[in-house]
């Protein structure tokens, strides 16, 4: 029942998908200015167009999510741009809870886990690899030499705390270059 | 007497391991650690509407001058940024979302521009603008950033150089305004290369 509620709203936005922005939009520069406050309806489109983009809604509609990995991550919500880069969302807990909170926005380029393919050798915050593949109940971080998967980019949205393998790691707003490293090797 | 004490205790583990799990309540629990669960729930209504309020609180930054009004943007460090661009000035009722993106500073010269354009960046907007001015491109090695946008969903806008209506589909924008920049090094504005020997 909530999930035909949930579809139902979401192919109700699509039909409203379509929004002219051509005059108050980026080629609106003359009226550039302070924005002012941004309105409530805004901000609460901001999730409701990625959910809906995530979902494949902006082309059409279908219940499926594009996912990266196999198994997926419950807790993130993935945009796919093109077939080598993903934006993402990533939650504090799986995005179907009603108390998921973001905590991270991000980006991602499909490579291997080869020091050939991390993004600017890592120096521009592609600094975690998590590969396609990974049997269910295992992590997905790193991986053999030339697994084919993502490379990351992290930024955090607020303050939050990782726990994993015992070690605490605390984020702050910002690009989390502390984001679980994963260095690779070199394949050639 | 010997079953209730062992009853009791199994009740005690039962609760240090429930408060374990709650105290330990972190991104990491159901966070990128909670890959045991892994499927591909429908996301919650109500948690995504929080999402934009979430991100308005760190999205703070104003990379030019003057303001864009239907940006919000959010400096990560001191060279990148995240924003996200909405169809009308965002204190607008009715204001959607249209793309996401992110943003490296830089010069308005082609050395300067992220893998030359092909992974998206293709659009330079320089820092500074006078009033009523557009701020695509600019002099030669102008100080800026270098824009991807990501469309969230379909995109009607002006073609700027047309002036006609383009529709931007869904996924990485490259048609985004691309901004054609000048090799810096040959104008003696790039870097100073070494002189021959």
């Amino acid at each position: 029942m909530k999930i035909r509620t949930v579809v139902a709203g979401l192919t109700a936005l699509v039909i409203l998908a379509s929004v002219s922005f051509a005059d108050e939009g980026h080629n609106g520069h003359g009226k550039m200015g302070a924005a002012g406050p941004a309105s409530s309806e805004a901000l609460r489109d901001v999730g409701i167009a990625i959910a809906n983009m995530a979902m494949g809604c902006a082309t059409e509609c279908g219940l499926e999510t594009f996912e990266p990995f196999s198994p997926a991550q419950p807790n993130h919500l993935w945009i796919k741009a093109s077939d080598n880069y993903v934006w993402f969302l990533h939650f504090n807990k799986p995005r179907n809870f009603k108390t998921a909170k973001v905590v991270f926005v991000g980006d991602g380029v499909k490579g291997r886990f080869c020091s050939e393919d991390q993004p600017d050798e890592g120096m521009t915050g592609f600094v975690h690899f998590h590969r396609a593949e990974t049997p269910v109940g295992a992590m997905g971080h790193g991986g053999k030499p030339g697994a084919d998967g993502w490379w990351l980019r992290h930024v955090a949205v607020g303050k939050s705390e990782m726990k994993m393998k015992g070690m605490s790691i605390q984020f702050s707003p910002g690009l989390a270059m502390k984001f679980p490293p994963t260095p690779a090797p070199s394949c050639s | 007497m010997n079953s209730g004490i062992r009853r009791s205790g199994i009740v005690f583990v039962i609760l240090i391991v429930a408060c374990t799990l709650s105290v330990s309540w972190s991104v990491a629990d159901e966070g990128h650690g909670g890959h045991s669960s892994m499927s591909g729930p429908v996301p919650s209504w109500t948690a995504m509407q929080a999402v934009g309020e979430t991100l308005a609180s760190v999205y703070d930054f104003e990379p030019f001058s003057p303001g864009m009004p239907n940006h919000l943007w959010m400096k990560t460090s001191d060279n990148y940024a995240t924003f996200l661009h909405f169809n009308k000035p965002v204190s607008k009722q009715g204001a959607k979302l249209v793309f996401v993106g992110d943003a490296v500073k830089g010069r308005f010269c082609a050395e300067d521009q992220p893998e030359g354009g092909k992974s998206g960046f293709v659009h330079f907007h320089r820092s500074s603008t006078p009033e009523g001015a557009m701020g695509h491109g600019g002099d030669l090695a102008a100080e800026g950033w270098w824009l991807r946008h990501v469309a969230v969903r379909h995109a009607p806008m002006k073609n700027p150089k047309t002036m006609k209506r383009m529709m931007l589909k869904p996924g990485l924008a490259m048609m985004f305004m691309p901004t054609k920049a000048p090799s810096c090094s040959v104008s003696g504005k790039g870097p100073l290369l070494p002189l021959p020997e």
